[in-house]
């Protein structure tokens, strides 16, 4: 399973053509296809989902729109939280009556299209947005890019340069998927695995919508995904001053993402210390860590720069508890205790231990990560009827299945591994951790739940590498044809999903 | 096992599945006034009448969906009107006595045109009270088409609906583009697992 075996890896495109295409020349021709389907998936998805029904679309949209009209971050306290032009353009939607109502539908008639047209045209104050919202602390870089769509955009409404942005977000699906190939590809030493996991992922409905909206978790699954390339990459190939510069970038890229990232931080960074730690040659490894750092390290100190003189906000914009009090009033409350603390994150993944105070009224596993894995879209308001979900669960035990028999198969090679699986492990926690630390806040704050699957999805390369385990477990006589109804399953599963929505929402 | 064979089979037995989903059969909706059910809004008492104007109505409407509450006690006969601004009839229809509370199908004379500015009357026969939903003063009223058919008979409206709301310079024909794009995705993703993982 493992790099000691030997691959039997497809010839090479011609020299010629792969100097032509430069960079992308050097990416296998498979990856490149993976992530044309991974595009083409997330397009289909960006028409298929209404305008605004992605969750905290609304906001995002709004972060986008004022740093395109004013190059500010929305930081006005008391201040409008959207535009009276998106606000226009959410009333003639009647997105507040379809949003948590599934027996609505979306607008339905050219009269309703007509009052969308109006909204549009009028433009109402599109900079008059800018007060401060859930999305308000986070980093710029998503909404930048997206600035720049917006005004690239030839056409001037905002559901024509929202659909815009949404296609940049499936750009984004298809980077993630083409990361995810490659991280394959340093795990697994068969050929036709790597398109099994990143054609997993690819088609993966939660995946999929998420990439077909206006999100900044976009940037942020393709930063991760990046990142944990480059790591297996050095664990395998060892640590260079490029691999370096390019695990810098990505840790540069996704902290200025999306807060979420900071929780991957210390993994990162121990992987990073591992790949010194375990190298012979000290020298290029040392250099190829204080590149990486030191672009992380300038990424952070140009934020912090702008936030201080630029943006009149503190020095690294949100802060920890940003996520979870943006839109909140968080003073008089009590203290949250570590006891509690520790048992929120507890039960968040595991089954409550008897001496715990219950947290939750749902059993998290089950209702936040399964049930969101198989698909609830929409604002969570579009989901299948209980029965998929438990048929769902008997597949996942059958590829649990597998997947743990190639796994025991390769015992050797993964303790042999154990400083990658342990960088690996401590980032996991660490975003697990920040999951649970944020959303009990959350939870008190608002009583409403805060967890959602695609929290997780910086792993997304782990969703494939558990495809590609599960194919690999069916033995050397089944695995392929497995791997193919694995995929299979998986384009099933999204066109199943692209279906309930269209029927949620126009049927 | 062949791979292509594997995928042959699957790609098969997906066709049915969603053959199956497009072809079930149920009265679907053709709109409603967006006003969600939090509850009770009025109480009509015997033979009585609840009108809201300013009604906009679904083209191809032929039924009402409605919360009925009763108390306990089988529905009373429901009659529904609908008027235009200058007070003529564009729609009726009755349901008879009887029914047990809870959703209720009035049917109404096909209205094939979405109409605005239109008042909506419920009356109700004789009998005890009668509860509405809705929201504030106001009652949702969810319209259905006229009769039960499959999502598959329904394309054409599907497909009308899927192009509004969005940047759409294809009109209905956006769907159409839509499917192809996805049909191309899943041609690029077969063709790779048949030459990546084998004949």
């Amino acid at each position: 399973m493992t790099a000691a075996q030997a691959p039997s890896r497809p010839a090479d495109p011609p020299r010629t053509r792969r100097s032509r295409l430069g960079v992308l020349g050097r990416i296998p021709a498979a990856a490149r296809w993976c992530a044309l389907a991974a595009l083409l998936n997330a397009v289909v998805w960006a028409f298929v989902t209404p305008v605004f029904q992605v969750p905290d679309e609304t906001s995002h949209v709004a972060y986008v729109q004022y740093f395109a009209e004013t190059g500010l971050v929305p930081n006005i306290p008391d201040g409008d939280g959207i535009s009276r032009e998106e606000a226009s353009v959410m009333d003639a939607l009647r997105f507040n009556d379809t949003i948590g109502n599934p027996g609505e539908l979306t607008i339905y008639s050219d009269a309703q299209q007509g009052v969308l047209d109006q909204a549009e045209r009028d433009r109402l104050d599109p900079s008059s947005g800018g007060g401060i919202i859930e999305t308000s602390g986070q980093p710029p870089l998503y909404y930048a890019l997206g600035a720049v769509v917006y005004h690239a955009s030839p056409w001037k409404g905002l559901t024509q340069r929202i659909l815009l942005i949404r296609l940049m977000s499936a750009l984004m699906a298809a980077c993630t998927t083409l990361f995810v190939f490659l991280f394959l590809r340093e795990l697994f030493a068969e050929p036709w695995t790597w398109t099994v996991g990143a054609l997993a992922v690819a088609f993966q409905p939660l995946f999929g919508f998420i990439s077909g909206g206006v999100h900044p978790d976009n940037l942020l699954f393709a930063a991760s995904a990046a990142l944990l390339f480059g790591l297996a990459r050095g664990f395998k190939r060892g640590l260079t001053p490029a691999l370096g510069a390019g695990i810098g970038a990505a840790l540069a890229v996704g902290i200025l993402a999306k807060l979420n990232f900071v929780a991957l931080l210390p993994g990162a960074l121990l992987g990073i210390a591992l790949l010194v730690w375990r190298t012979r040659e000290r020298r290029p490894a040392l250099r190829g860590a204080g590149i990486a750092v030191g672009i992380l390290v300038v990424a952070v100190a140009g934020y912090a720069l702008l936030n201080e003189l630029a943006w009149d906000r503190a020095t690294l914009g949100g802060g920890v508890e940003n996520a979870a009090n943006a839109t909140v009033n968080a003073t008089g409350r009590a203290p949250i205790n570590l006891g509690e603390q520790l048992g929120y994150t507890w039960q968040l993944y595991l089954p409550r231990l008897p001496f715990m105070l219950d947290q939750f009224a749902y059993f998290p596993p089950w209702e936040v990560w399964f049930r969101g894995l198989i698909g609830k879209f929409g604002w969570l308001d579009t989901q299948w009827p209980t029965w998929v979900y438990q048929v769902a669960l008997g597949v996942f035990a059958v590829l649990a299945a597998l997947a743990g028999v190639a796994l025991w198969r390769c015992r050797a090679a993964l303790v042999r591994h154990w400083p990658e699986l342990i960088a690996y492990g401590v980032m996991a926690g660490g975003v697990m951790a920040s999951i649970g630390f944020l959303g009990i806040r959350f939870v008190r704050d608002t009583g409403f739940g805060f967890a959602q699957t695609r929290y997780l999805f910086p792993f997304l390369v782990f969703y494939g590498a558990f495809a590609t385990l599960a194919a690999l477990g069916a033995g050397r006589r089944f695995g392929r044809p497995v791997g193919a109804v694995l995929v299979l399953l998986a384009m099933a599963h999204g066109l199943l999903a692209q279906l309930l929505v269209v029927s949620r929402f126009y049927a | 096992m062949r791979v292509k064979v594997v995928l042959g089979a699957g790609v098969a037995l997906v066709a049915v599945v969603v053959a199956v989903l497009l072809l079930g059969e149920d009265q679907r909706r053709s709109g409603s006034n967006y006003t969600p059910e939090f509850g009770p809004v009025i109480e009509l008492r015997g033979a009585d009448l609840h009108c809201q104007d300013g009604e906009l109505v679904p083209g191809e409407t032929g039924g009402l969906d409605l919360l009925v509450g009763t108390h306990g006690p089988p529905t009373p006969e429901l009659r529904v009107r609908v008027t235009d601004a200058k007070g003529n009839l564009v729609s009726s229809g009755r349901l008879s006595a009887g029914r047990p509370q809870g959703r209720v199908v009035i049917p109404v004379e096909t209205i094939e045109r979405t109409t605005g500015d239109l008042e909506v009357c419920i009356e109700t026969g004789p009998g005890g009270r009668t509860v509405l939903y809705g929201r504030g003063q106001t009652v949702r009223l969810a319209w259905l088409r006229p009769r039960s058919e499959s999502q598959l008979a329904q394309l054409s409206t599907v497909a009308h609906r899927f192009g509004l709301g969005k940047f759409n310079p294809f009109g209905e024909w956006l769907l159409v583009l839509v499917v192809l794009m996805l049909a191309a995705a899943w041609f690029v993703a077969l063709r790779l697992v048949v030459r990546e993982a084998g004949p």
